[in-house]
């Protein structure tokens, strides 16, 4: 009897740890990108890049792969991040052949420290193309359950072109200020560094839906507060000032030297 | 014969004289120039006008504060030579408040870098004590 308790237990401990281990997986294939944040100007979120406002101009694209397995080549997307004083800001292009559906989604999903644990994701931006329009949504993710977030925070906006192939654009604004956040969304807040997963599928079920994924860690950036007065100007002028005073007195001084010549000479004549 | 060498001496010691304010003019102009030199090199590299820096080569920042030190030292000390002979020129001797203004001078020069500050204020205060200590009483 003994030994059927100790085998039940065995068993118990196992199954736990396999469960405990599922738990803690990471979401996504590989390790995550470290991306950096540059502040530049907001780009309006309409699914567009406007180039005659130069959007997303300040910025160079990085290259990410969302992958279905770690052995899984992955498809490639093109992604953009900028910050201003209160949002950051996502761009995510990629291509797909003419076959594929057009019809699809990007979900940004949002850990609430830099962890890429499963169990940190709370937060979630979604913009699913469905027949050319876009729906954006904001879920509250709750040990792997997506709810909607009844208060749509930020924003989002897709488009695709359909040429010869699929040309698929998607834009986030994630806000970093308090004012637009609620207990149902992670606090993007300055100076800290936070895990973010880009999914992307076809079907708009969350997580069932997910067909590939990868994962960047960005660190939202403390806006740099401009000074009251223009540093270089103050150094210029303090410069000017110092030099400008040595020089008049040593030219007064050059003056002095001269007229003393002439008073000596005057007096030995 | 003290009656007809006495023109002599006289005359003599007239010629000295004015050999000597001759030197202490020649001096008085000199020291100047000299530190008009200096004035210009330090408004050039201490105004940040000029520099020798590029890159992360620290020997290439020594070496930049070290000149600007120097600058600003080699024209307070070519100005209080200059200033000293000046003023023996006129009679005067040079009092506390001329070596206080030079060194305001001087040290103002350096406002921008704090390490060149702190350095030549300690240089200049050692000059001043060397002038003091050299001194005739």
């Amino acid at each position: 009897m003994k030994k059927r308790n100790f085998k039940i237990l065995i068993i118990l401990f196992i199954s736990s740890g396999i469960l405990l281990s599922l738990w803690t997986l990471p979401i996504s294939n590989g390790a995550a990108t470290e991306i950096v944040s540059v502040f530049g100007e907001s780009p309006n979120i309409n699914g567009e890049i406007d180039t005659d406002l130069d959007e997303w101009e300040e910025v160079e694209f990085t290259k990410l792969y969302l992958k279905t397995s770690p052995t899984d080549s992955g498809l490639p997307i093109d992604f953009k991040a900028i910050q201003d004083k209160d949002h950051l800001y996502f761009l995510i292009q990629y291509n797909l052949e003419i076959e594929e559906d057009p019809n699809g989604f990007i979900a940004i999903l949002i850990s609430n420290s830099s962890s890429t644990q499963l169990e940190y994701f709370e937060d979630a931006k979604i913009v699913n193309i469905s027949t050319e329009n876009y729906s954006f949504n904001d879920y509250y993710i709750n040990k792997s359950i997506f709810s909607l977030d009844s208060n749509t925070d930020g924003k989002g906006a897709g488009m695709v072109i359909i040429g010869d192939e699929l040309e698929f654009t998607y834009e986030f604004s994630l806000p970093t200020s308090s004012s637009e956040s609620d207990d149902r969304d992670v606090m993007l807040e300055y100076n800290s560094e936070f895990a973010f997963n880009i999914s992307q599928g076809i079907d708009p079920l969350f997580p069932e839906g997910i067909r590939r994924s990868t994962q960047i860690l960005i660190e939202i950036q403390e806006p740099k507060t401009k000074p009251p007065f223009d540093i270089d100007a103050l150094v210029m002028g303090l410069v000017i000032s110092v030099f400008s005073i040595n020089g008049v007195l040593y030219g007064f001084y050059i003056y002095r030297i001269v007229l003393l010549k002439k008073k000596i000479k005057r007096i030995r004549s | 014969m003290s009656k007809f060498k006495k023109p002599d001496s006289k005359r003599k010691i007239e010629l000295d004289k004015k050999a000597d304010d001759i030197f202490a003019y020649k001096t008085t102009i000199i020291s100047a120039i000299l530190a008009g030199i200096f004035l210009i090199n330090s408004l050039l590299f201490n105004g940040n006008f000029v520099s020798i820096i590029y890159g992360d080569i620290l020997l290439l920042e020594i070496f930049d504060a070290i000149f600007k030190i120097m600058v600003i030292i080699l024209f307070f000390f070519f100005m209080t030579i200059s200033l000293g002979n000046y003023k023996e020129l006129t009679g005067k001797p040079v009092t506390w408040k001329d070596i206080v203004g030079l060194f305001i001078l001087s040290i103002i020069q350096s406002v921008l870098n704090a390490v060149v500050f702190g350095f030549s204020m300690i240089g200049l205060i050692f000059i001043i004590i060397y002038l003091y200590l050299i001194q005739e009483r």
